[in-house]
């Protein structure tokens, strides 16, 4: 899978999202530009989402939380009220501090690993997933 | 650097607690190149290790040694954030 291929399934991800919250939330928008720290933002609620798509974690049990990659990314920069990880057979809900939570609770020690479409390593948390929903705010269609 | 080697590292320089003896382990320990890295590392490790600290006066102080404008951007808030989840938890029980 490929860089292109990866984002296009992460953006259809987000616009699924995005379509679901304006049913409820008619304002709520993507982040404009090159914007890290958050993927949409409800003005309704003055709150931001991160989004973050991890279909792989249906093979490994875990969800990549990434917080360098090649400089502060992800986790350690983003600034989003909610984090939504879709993993294809389900939709978590965190607060970024329930996954801080969850990290430090867990003793959790980040890893180094390189993406197939990756030029840098990235350093990340392999957090079970079982571990993680227990930090959820909301579990959305899981099949089991 | 190994990834287990570099682990280490940060668990040896967040033993130092107090953020500016933190940085001067990291500044003194590991090559330039993974400064940035270890810096937002350290907010992980950091936590317990002011959790431990005997007072909550010594606690209050080594959050307040990690500037706020330190990077990566909310270390500080981060690393506060995990003090009092851990003490929550210890307190707990869990």
């Amino acid at each position: 899978m490929g860089f292109k291929e990866d984002l296009k399934r992460g953006v259809a991800v987000e616009d699924d999202l995005l379509r679901r919250l304006r049913s409820l939330f008619p304002n709520a928008k993507r982040a404009e530009g090159l914007h890290p720290e958050f993927d949409i933002e409800i003005p309704e609620l003055q709150k931001t989402v991160e989004v973050k798509y991890d279909p792989m974690s249906q093979k490994t049990g875990n969800i990549v939380i990434e917080y360098y990659h090649n400089k502060p990314s992800a986790f350690s920069v983003s600034i989003a009220d909610y984090w939504v990880i879709v993993t294809g057979n389900g939709e978590y809900w965190f607060s970024r501090q329930g996954i801080l939570d969850c990290i430090l609770c867990e003793g959790l020690e980040p890893v180094r690993i390189l993406g197939t479409t990756d030029r840098h390593p990235k350093w990340v948390f392999l957090i079970p997933i079982s571990a993680l929903v227990r930090y959820s705010n909301a579990v959305l269609a899981v099949q089991l | 650097m190994r990834p287990a080697e570099f682990n280490a590292q940060i668990k040896s320089a967040a033993k130092k607690t107090y953020y500016p003896q933190c940085l001067k382990y990291i500044e003194d320990n590991l090559e330039p190149a993974f400064h940035d890295l270890a810096k937002a590392t350290l907010v992980y490790y950091l936590p317990s290790n002011i959790l431990d600290l005997p007072s909550k006066d010594e606690r209050k102080a080594a959050i307040d040694s990690i500037p706020r404008n330190a990077t990566p951007s909310h270390t500080r808030q981060l690393v506060e954030h995990g003090v009092m989840t851990l003490w929550k938890k210890e307190r707990n029980g869990i």
